[in-house]
């Protein structure tokens, strides 16, 4: 009931699926829109950015800042960091580390029931 | 309308996983299925359209009703959001107004409601884009009612102009399996066909400005216009949601709020309510109905969760799941039938009100998140 669709066209969900197939799926494979800073732990697990004191210097328990470029995947909270790097690329503009005035985390609580919402 | 075997594609795995659907298998058995597909006439597809169209008339009237009959504290929607889900219903914000109506058909009589899933349907890229290509591939010269993308991507350009800055982001869950985030994935693209930039973001990464007042992504970038595949009743279950009401005047949620009104079960018995023996729906009742086999529904229970069939009093079918503390509503059962591999409930899209198309799922007495994706064609 439709012409053709040019599904090459569909670019999102192409390098989505392909991420998730690389990832092995296991859900985050959110990717990276634009050059993107977050906070990991001395472990290399990413933690809230509010664990990082400034957006270069070190935070409490060797918590760090950690870069990775635009369509890399960002690591789900807890989840180990690869990829990226734990120094900027020179020139490259990061997104910010979150301001302290910003909280997180107060939305996803109820997917935790079933990792996901799907079906509905 | 009848189910016909069909030799699957040797690489079908390969060509739906390069469409996106990653999710196409589950415990080893295909949830896409393409080793069948149901045929239907020009005239059954009309008589689904048809009933589509009419179901939307229907939920509009029901809707209205609610309101001006203040049942929202009935639907076990909180007291604070009450203000602005009426004040939602009336202005209207952008939204693409789909959703999915499950229905009931086996081309012998008129399409039966089951229900509407209207804030965050899925199987949506089963339904636009997989059976689509497969069609093309199998049967090139043979139609199938798949308008989805279009109208999505159409609709994407109507509402634009009522997007401030031209960008919107994309909440979702990372899911297991990856179909809430390919979802998003794909309505990303949708708008993005329609000029619009977008950014997917993960509902834990939400973040709340103290300062601003505002919700911002990971960059601290405020979030304008927000599309959120993650239910309305649990936005406002949790931590956030004083912050999303207060943020009502400044980001454009979509689907807006007032879907919480048609994506409660507890719709369907106003709808018979005001439309007693209507051809396209089903006896509903808050209580049990008086006799007659029926089907127990959670008001907001999602994939076929916590749903029992009841025949002669005695529970025949029931599925487990967390959503027995928000209500139940009873629905008469309607006689699904066994095309020979399972019982199919049409699932009938629509985007900004009108029919866009259709997929079917099959599964067991009760349609849940095991069910099957089958594709489907048009016969002359």
């Amino acid at each position: 009931m439709h012409g053709k669709i040019d599904f090459s066209a569909l670019k999102v969900t192409v390098a989505t699926s392909a991420a998730l197939l690389a990832s092995g799926c296991g859900g985050g494979a959110l990717v990276a829109n634009q050059p993107t800073r977050m906070c990991v732990d001395g472990a290399g697990r990413r933690i809230a950015d509010a664990n990082c004191g400034s957006a270069r210097g070190g935070g409490a328990g060797g918590a760090h800042a950690y870069y990775v470029g635009r369509g890399q995947r960002v690591p789900e909270m807890g989840e180990v960091a690869r990829g990226g790097s734990t120094r900027p690329s020179a020139g490259v503009s990061y997104s910010s580390v979150s301001r302290g005035s910003v909280s997180r985390g107060g939305f996803g609580r109820s997917a935790g029931f079933h990792g996901g919402f799907g079906g509905g | 309308m009848r189910r016909t075997p069909v030799a699957p594609r040797p690489d079908w795995q390969v060509r739906v996983e390069a469409l996106g659907l990653v999710w196409h298998s589950m415990d080893g058995r295909p949830y896409w299925d393409e080793s069948a597909c149901y045929r239907f006439e020009p005239r059954e597809i009309d008589e689904i359209e048809a009933a589509t169209a009419e179901l939307y008339r229907l939920f509009l009237a029901a809707g209205e009703h609610v309101l001006a009959n203040d049942l929202l504290g009935s639907f076990g929607i909180p007291e604070p959001a009450w203000a602005a889900i009426r004040r939602a219903w009336d202005e209207e914000p952008p939204a693409l107004n789909f959703g999915r109506f499950d229905l009931g058909y086996a081309g012998d009589g008129p399409p039966r409601l089951f229900e509407f899933n209207c804030d965050t349907p899925t199987s949506l890229i089963e339904a636009a884009v997989i059976q689509w290509d497969w069609k093309e591939a199998v049967f090139p010269a043979l139609d199938q009612y798949s308008g989805l993308h279009e109208k999505l991507v159409d609709k994407w350009r109507d509402i634009a102009p009522l997007l401030p800055g031209g960008h919107v982001h994309f909440a979702h869950v990372a899911d297991d399996a990856g179909e809430d985030t390919v979802t998003i994935a794909y309505l990303r693209d949708t708008a993005q066909a329609a000029g619009l930039a977008t950014t997917a973001i993960r509902m834990e990464d939400i973040g709340w400005s103290h300062d601003a007042r505002r919700f911002v992504d990971l960059g601290d970038r405020a979030i304008e216009n927000c599309f959120h595949l993650y239910p309305w009743e649990w936005l406002l279950a949790e931590e956030f949601a004083p912050a999303l009401l207060e943020s009502l005047g400044g980001t454009r949620w979509i689907e807006p709020i007032w879907k919480m009104i048609w994506s409660n079960k507890a719709i369907l018995p106003v709808l018979w309510e005001l439309f007693p023996g209507h051809p396209n729906l089903l006896p509903a009742s808050r209580r049990r109905l008086p006799g007659g086999d029926q089907v127990a529904k959670p008001l907001l229970g999602r994939e076929g969760a916590n749903v029992s069939i009841l025949r002669g009093g005695e529970v025949v079918a029931e599925t487990g799941g967390r959503y027995d503390e928000s209500g139940w509503i009873y629905q008469a059962l309607y006689p699904l039938r066994d095309f020979g591999g399972g019982y199919p409930v049409i699932g009938a899209w629509i985007v900004d009100g009108a029919p866009a198309g259709m997929g079917i799922r099959e599964d067991g007495l009760i349609t849940g998140n095991t069910a099957r994706f089958v594709p489907h064609v048009i016969e002359d």
